[in-house]
């Protein structure tokens, strides 16, 4: 490995060559970690734009506890996971005081093929069916089935017992099925 | 249309699908949070500077940690006290006996007598 090769370096070492004012650890952990919190975030929040500040706000506070970030301690993503659903919790929080009716419809003006229209309504009905489950149920769905973690690492994230996670993503799967299943047809899916 | 047997297989391929497609940063955003992270790594070389004891220029703290602190600060106060004292009395009697013996007459009468053939050299 070159001494200034940073791709095969784990994200707690690059952290503490960011501390110590390596640029390029900073350049190598923003494109490692920034796609994992925006997609997190994204799937918690269902907006891309409150999405993006959550996910940069996540990322300040790495940037910020760098310094004192103890190696081997604790694992960068599982720390930024937390950070994130946190924020994401906050944003909820406030944003439930705004009627369902008054936030936009996102749009998408380059989707036009109908096949392309059909699979934005199926992403678009996996998320509002997300969005609809409390909030730790979603969370631990979102881990488990999109970002692909394990039960242990999720349990640690959300600091509940593996049994815990389980009984949120079952519970979690039960509910999107049932919210989904009233639109097999509208979302291209037919009975057997 | 997909065929599909029950809804958790759908439910399955919705989240394979999902899964494929994530939420892409574009690249004005990559570089919002990379400005954030060099303007937070200039704060730390600023925050070590000031923490940093100085390197150069006049100190007397660092003058009087070079001399030894307190306890040489003592012993110089004394050594100077006495200097004063001694170059500030009148000594009389050690100044007289400090030239009797550097000059006394018994010393320098002595070594006449023994150099005195010196003197005979040269006269043959």
């Amino acid at each position: 490995m070159a001494f200034d090769d940073t791709t095969e370096l784990g994200d707690d070492a690059l952290l503490i060559l960011f501390a110590n004012g390596d640029k390029q650890a900073a350049e190598a952990l923003t494109r490692r970690l920034v796609p994992v919190v925006l997609a997190h975030a994204f799937r918690l929040l269902g907006e891309r734009s409150e999405a993006e500040d959550v996910a940069q706000e996540a990322m300040m506070r790495l940037w910020k506890v760098a310094p004192d970030w103890r190696q081997g301690e604790a694992k960068v993503t599982t720390w930024l996971y937390r950070v994130t659903a946190n924020l994401c919790t906050d944003r909820l929080r406030k944003r439930r005081s705004v009627a369902l009716e008054d936030v936009p419809e996102p749009l998408d003006e380059t989707a036009s093929a109908p096949e392309q229209i059909q699979d934005k309504a199926r992403m678009d009905a996996l998320q509002v069916a997300l969005s609809e489950l409390p909030e730790r149920q979603r969370q631990a769905v979102v881990l488990r089935h999109i970002e692909g973690l394990q039960n242990p690492e999720i349990a640690e994230i959300m600091e509940i017992s593996t049994e815990a996670v389980e009984s949120l993503t079952a519970r979690g799967k039960r509910a999107l099925t049932q919210a989904l299943s009233q639109r097999r047809e509208e979302l291209g899916y037919s009975d057997a | 249309m997909r065929n599909h047997t029950t809804d958790e297989q759908m439910l399955e391929d919705l989240f394979a699908e999902a899964q494929s497609q994530p939420a892409e940063p574009s690249p004005a955003f990559m570089a919002r949070v990379l400005a954030d992270a060099d303007e937070e790594q200039a704060g730390f070389a600023t925050a070590e500077l000031a923490n940093a004891p100085a390197a150069t220029g006049f100190s007397l703290r660092a003058v009087f940690a070079t001399l030894g602190g307190w306890p040489a600060l003592g012993g110089l106060v004394t050594a100077t006290a006495v200097g004063i004292w001694l170059g500030t009395t009148s000594l009389t009697g050690v100044s007289d006996t400090a030239a009797t013996y550097l000059y006394g007459d018994s010393a320098l009468g002595g070594l006449n007598a023994d150099y005195a053939w010196l003197d005979t050299m040269g006269d043959a």
